[in-house]
């Protein structure tokens, strides 16, 4: 098992070399540069900006740099230092902006993911066990408006819902009294109270797909000749569904995970923009706008990284569930 | 006799049914038998007629839509048609009392759990052992069906083991609450002939040890004659005769159980049709020194492999026009990969392969181009092990007998239609039925279609690769006496591969016995099955279940171990 991660690790190198120069390239890719945008914002308000002063911004940026020198300075220096370069829009070290951002987003996506697993696996267990019945029929509806119904139109109802009839204070992280403070218990009930809402809109929205995929997975193992043994030896129903073709039905279920994480990360961006919350995509848009690249840069690194360290935790979860993977 | 002990489960006038979309279908109509402490009743029939669904009936494990429409099967006072599918009573009859053994061991036990701990789990259900107890109970079982280690191979999983010794797990799960009753479906079906008697032997001794009454469902006549002291022939739902094994065997009085018996013993002797090879004839194939070696462990990036296996060692054989060779082995034997390398479906590593048809230049095989393989293709045609799955689904029988035609480029439009018509009756098929797709046709025309699309472009040689297993047995004969019929007619030259003997026997002029990649013997197909001179080979032969009570073979069967060779 040492040896499977360890080995793991070791393939993650050439992948991550190359997912953060294919980052570099992509927020290359659009024409022009931060300056470009900066010197229109500069022209529309009316002043001028000469010729020397964008060279020397140039030089300071080392915008003038051929391609491979630019991207070697950005990557040693995350490598070397943990320095993810200067954010222009910002006027703020890149690292400065990003771990806030990425801690929210990770706890509201890992919340969701949750709480998706929670919803999705018992009523996708049913629907398999129970298949064309009422039940199952009834689940698929809820699961497929839940599909249907776009994440800010959820999030505005929601929060219409508990501001006017609840009167709980909606939107951002915390109510203005706890912005502030210190860590408390009040502060982190308050957080709790905010995060509900994004929470619930993001794994309502995700749930469909994944009872859709539980059904499928188990609804195919049901049939399989170990469940007849099972039942053979007299175990009831609900323990030989549970011990058997459950735990083969969710081997599918954990190799998502890789790709589930980054999804959720990009998918909340609309929601997290309606709630006025603090994460990581609102921040992405604007640095993609403004052509903010080393911030742009960072998070298109940062999310790649996510991926991997998502696939990473799925294949080794797989092995530890499934031993025929562990024995190859 | 035994008959005088009181049954342990007496099924009267059981009727199971399935609700289809198409209307009711009656699975097993009016079956009524008995089983009796330490006797063993097989069930007979071939596949369809209804027996493994009478089996699962004993347990109330017919799946929806199927259920058990009347009758009675009384274990003591208990009617287990009245128990219903689930609830506590028929669960605490299953595994307890009545315990079943399945046929595919591998597919049959869960592949991510340790075998330990799938037997533990009754011992613990039933016997309410604790888990030590139940770990020491479960290391017991093991070594009563004589799984070497016990104390170890409790902790693997099914995948680290061979098929017989996942059979042998089975059997242990299935005798840990010590039942009553052993229920065993086609128990030996997946295995290897030498793997099949040493698992009756095991499942018939600890039987008689423990007077257990047995049910043992089996299309193998062989099968039966060896191990059951009564039978029931079951054909389309019903139970046409039944009686103690010599009766039925001899005085069978059913016209079905007459004509299965026939078709069974038919495939004991040599085919009558069988025209022999040309004396003098030349050879049309020559196989010398073919070789395959796989590199086992080598990474995606190359790097060195870790180990290499010799599927095909140093094969050499030469087949005469108009002859049947057959390449007889067990699983693993390489005898699949043998034809695989002559058609170079699989490159080969090392040898020669030269085909030498009649008034043509000889072709070396191995170094063809692409042009060359496809005429080289026209000549040597393979037919395939399974009649549903080697039919393409969405293609009807003209387009699936028309292919290699149409491929080849030699005839289209009504020409086309001509030949495959000429090709469906040279196979016995009424040819108005080209129009149809393949899921209109029983095993037996599937694989008469599949015939007819490698006679498609005439060719000199026939490789068939197990072209009857997946047929029932009366069927089996048919397709090989109209592969005889063919032979005569045109030609052709067979290779045919199997691990049953009894076609080997039936068809072949000479045969090749495989062991690990090798021929150990190859000869005259009467004097290699009647008297091997390989040690082997006598295992081999010896182990296949005779099909008649009074002569039983298996029991006095020989061993093969490594040394003796």
């Amino acid at each position: 098992m040492g040896i499977y991660i360890a080995k793991r690790l070791l393939y993650m190198i050439p992948t991550l070399f190359g997912m953060s120069l294919i980052s570099f390239v992509i927020i290359q890719l659009p024409p022009g540069d931060f300056l470009t945008s900066l010197v229109s914002a500069i022209a529309d308000s009316g002043q001028g900006l000469d010729r020397a002063s964008i060279d020397r911004l140039t030089a300071l940026y080392g915008l003038d740099q051929p391609f491979y020198v630019q991207y070697w300075n950005w990557i040693s220096g995350i490598v070397f230092r943990g320095d993810f370069g200067w954010s222009f829009d910002w006027g703020q070290p890149v690292s400065r902006l990003l771990w806030d951002r990425m801690g929210i987003t990770l706890l509201v996506s890992g919340l969701s993911l949750i709480l998706i697993w929670l919803i999705a696996i018992p009523i996708g267990i049913y629907s398999a066990v129970r298949r064309y019945s009422a039940g199952d029929y009834i689940f698929t509806f809820i699961g497929f408006i839940g599909l249907a119904i776009p994440t800010f139109i959820l999030a505005l109802g929601l929060m219409y819902v508990s501001f006017t009839y609840f009167g709980l204070n909606v939107g951002g992280l915390f109510s203005p009294e706890y912005e502030g403070a210190r860590w408390s218990i009040a502060k982190f009930w308050d957080l709790l109270a905010h995060l509900w809402i994004p929470v619930v809109v993001v794994a309502i929205s995700s749930t469909a797909a994944l009872i859709r995929v539980m059904r499928a997975n188990l609804a195919d193992e049901l049939g399989k000749p170990y469940v007849t043994t099972a039942r053979a030896k007299g175990l009831s129903e609900f323990t030989l569904i549970m011990r058997y073709p459950v735990r083969i039905a969710l081997n599918p279920f954990v190799s998502t995970i890789g790709w589930v994480l980054p999804a959720l990360i990009s998918g909340v961006t609309i929601t997290a923009i309606v709630l006025n919350l603090p994460m990581a995509g609102p921040l992405l848009l604007r640095a993609l706008v403004s052509q903010d690249m080393y911030l742009a840069g960072a998070f298109i690194l940062i999310m790649s990284v996510l991926t991997l360290i998502g696939m990473l935790i799925s294949d080794i979860l797989l092995a530890l569930l499934d031993p025929r993977i562990r024995y190859q | 006799m035994a008959t005088d002990l009181a049954p342990i489960i007496s099924v009267r006038d059981l009727n199971v049914e399935f609700r289809l979309r198409q209307g009711i279908v009656h699975a097993v109509k009016n079956v009524s038998f008995e089983l009796r402490p330490g006797r063993t009743l097989g069930l007979v029939g071939e596949s369809g007629s209804g027996k493994s669904v009478t089996a699962r009936a004993l347990m109330q494990l017919v799946d929806p839509p199927g259920y058990i429409a009347s009758g009675a099967m009384m274990l003591g006072d208990t009617d287990i048609a009245k128990l219903g599918r689930r609830g506590p009573a028929i669960r605490a009859l299953r595994g307890a009392d009545i315990s079943m053994i399945f046929q595919e061991p591998m597919s049959s036990l869960s592949p991510v759990h340790t075998i330990g701990s799938q037997i533990i789990e009754a011992l613990r259900l039933h016997l309410k052992l604790g888990h030590a107890d139940a770990r020491k109970r479960a290391i017991e079982l093991l070594q009563q069906v004589e799984i070497a280690d016990a104390q170890r191979n409790i902790d693997r999983y099914t995948f680290e083991f061979s098929g017989g010794m996942r059979q042998r797990v089975m059997i242990a799960m299935a005798l840990a609450c010590n039942p009553r009753v052993l229920i065993a479906d086609e128990p030996t079906t997946a295995l290897d002939v030498t793997t099949q008697a040493e698992v009756l032997d095991l499942i018939r001794r600890i039987q008689r040890e423990r007077g257990m009454a047995m049910l043992l469902i089996t299309h193998d006549m062989g099968v039966v004659a060896e191990v059951a002291d009564d039978i029931a022939v079951m054909y389309r739902g019903e139970i046409v005769e039944a009686g103690p094994v010599d009766q039925v065997f001899h005085q069978a009085s059913h016209h079905y159980t007459q004509r299965l018996l026939s078709s069974v013993l038919k495939l004991e002797g040599t085919a009558e049709l069988k025209a022999g090879p040309v004396a003098g004839a030349a050879p049309i194939l020559s196989v010398k020194g073919l070789g395959k070696t796989y590199l086992v462990g080598a990474g995606a990036f190359g790097g060195r492999a870790k180990s290499s296996f010799r599927a095909v060692n140093d094969v050499s054989f030469q087949l005469g026009a108009g002859e049947s060779l057959g390449i007889v082995g067990e699983s693993g034997s390489g005898k699949t990969t043998l034809g695989r390398l002559i058609m170079r479906s699989v490159e080969p590593t090392d040898g020669e392969v030269v085909f030498s048809p009649d008034g043509a230049p000889a072709m070396d095989v191995r170094s063809l181009d692409r042009a060359g393989l496809r005429r080289y293709y026209e000549q040597v045609r393979f037919v395939f092990q399974d009649p549903f799955s080697s039919l393409n689904p969405r293609m009807s029988v003209r387009e699936i007998v028309g292919e290699p035609l149409h491929v080849s480029g030699s005839l289209n439009g009504r020409a086309l239609t001509t030949r495959v018509r000429e090709l469906l009756d040279l196979v016995g098929l009424d040819p108005d039925v080209m129009g149809r797709y393949p899921h209109a046709f029983s095993g037996g025309q599937r694989q008469r279609i599949g015939i007819a699309r490698a006679l498609a472009l005439e060719p000199k040689i026939l490789i068939a690769d197990e072209p009857t297993s997946a047929l029932d047995v009366s069927i089996r004969s048919q397709i090989l006496d109209l592969l005889l019929d063919l032979q005569r007619r045109l030609g052709l030259s067979y290779i045919m591969i199997s691990h049953d003997i009894g076609v080997i026997r039936y068809f072949c002029d000479r045969v090749a016995v495989m062991r690990q990649g090798k021929i150990v013997e190859i000869g005259d197909a009467k004097t290699v099955c009647t008297a091997p001179s390989h040690p082997y080979t006598k295992a081999l032969i010896s182990a296949v279940p005779y099909p008649d009570p009074r002569t039983p073979r298996m029991s006095r069967r020989e061993k093969y171990f490594e040394n003796s060779a």
